[in-house]
């Protein structure tokens, strides 16, 4: 989970070039983020898709 | 599931889609408490710089006056916790300790007393120079690791700007070496003893003094990705046997990303595993409003410390930039 999108070019550099493997990304900016918390807090928001996502996560 | 820091959210998450944390809550705000440190490392009898603790500004004022009464001219004050120089000020004169709590922000109270501390410099205390060492680590349920040694690059306020490894003066004091492990491993334990697990670091004061010994000071813990974490690891993957060199870059004229690529590649810079056995491994890109690369750390692999530094030279040369100094 990134704040903000990473830079493609250098994220083709690790791929392409260095031969890193990345892993799945997710971009949530800060104050989504917290408000996320809040929500989980008190059950507002149930489906957020970053749930989803790592709920599919191939680490699980 | 693991963070920059596990907090109240993280932990919500993990909880909802049935994971883990790496690190406890609790474990990951202790860690970085600099004031739990100083009082640990106190009772278990390690050296401590000279510290006071205050609680209020009135208390602040009192530790300044102690920590000159003590002999020193410059001081530090840092909150319990902070990070890249948020929750730290250096205090250049400590002749007017009133003037000094007055521009000390109220946040700095906020999670409990401060730590008030004499600046070590040449010139003073019998000190002839200070390096700052730093400890990686990794903490697992079961183990700790200490697995890289390396040389923060501060600014005059002890910002981060860089790191290398290994620092080339402990090849020929492997006392001093001894030591930082020694220390390093009684923090670590420490911090696993808080619940902290994951990545971190033990940053020190290597104080060398006129009489050409040295003493050795845990300064503060670093629970989280530190700015050491990745050059250390891509290091070992890539360049295990070699030395390394991580500067922060700052854009005279920003740039897309792209194109700084393009200039590294052209220059013959640019780190190409398999084609290059040494080379300059752009890290990260921190971007402005304006979508463009402002600034950028940037790793340097070679065989030997003066290998790295010359390559840092060269890619200075051959990209927009200056050394980004705070």
């Amino acid at each position: 989970m990134l704040e903000s999108e990473p830079d493609e070019s250098l994220c083709r550099y690790f791929e392409d070039v260095a031969g890193l493997v990345l892993p799945e990304r997710f971009v949530l900016p800060h104050h989504h983020y917290l408000a996320l918390g809040r929500s989980l807090e008190t059950n507002e928001m149930p489906d957020h898709p970053l749930i989803e996502t790592l709920k599919d996560s191939p680490a699980l | 599931m693991d963070g920059y820091v596990t907090d109240d959210t993280l932990t919500r998450l993990a909880r909802r889609t049935g994971l883990q944390t790496l690190s406890s809550k609790a474990g990951s705000f202790l860690g970085n408490n600099k004031r739990e440190l100083h009082l640990f490392l106190e009772s278990a009898g390690l050296p401590v710089v000279a510290t006071e603790l205050a609680t209020t500004p009135e208390e602040l004022g009192q530790a300044l006056r102690q920590i000159k009464a003590a002999g020193f001219r410059s001081g530090v004050i840092k909150s319990g916790i902070g990070a890249s120089g948020i929750g730290l000020v250096k205090v250049e004169s400590l002749e007017d300790a009133d003037a000094v709590t007055r521009e000390v922000p109220d946040h700095f109270f906020f999670e409990g007393s401060c730590l008030v501390q004499g600046w070590l410099s040449p010139g003073s205390h019998g000190v002839s120079r200070v390096r700052s060492p730093s400890a990686q680590l990794f903490l697992s349920d079961d183990s700790i690791m200490i697995y890289d040694l390396t040389e923060q690059i501060l600014s005059q306020s002890s910002v981060h700007e860089g790191n290398e490894s290994t620092p080339p003066y402990l090849a020929e004091r492997r006392e001093w070496r001894e030591e930082l492990l020694r220390q390093a491993g009684v923090a670590a334990r420490w911090l696993h003893g808080q619940g902290y697990r994951g990545t971190g670091s033990v940053d020190f004061l290597l104080v060398e003094l006129e009489d050409g010994g040295a003493d050795v000071y845990v300064c503060e813990i670093n629970a989280r990705i530190t700015g050491a974490t990745y050059p250390s690891v891509l290091a070992r993957h890539f360049l295990p046997e070699g030395s390394r060199l991580l500067r922060n870059l700052r854009f005279e004229t920003p740039l897309p990303g792209e194109d700084l690529i393009a200039l590294l590649e052209k220059s013959g810079d640019l780190f190409r595993p398999g084609e290059s056995e040494t080379g300059v491994f752009p890290v990260n890109f921190s971007a402005g409003a304006d979508g463009l690369v402002h600034k950028g750390q940037f790793l340097c692999l070679a065989h030997s410390t003066a290998g790295s530094h010359v390559l840092l030279e060269m890619a200075e040369l051959d990209l927009p930039c200056s050394p980004d100094r705070h």
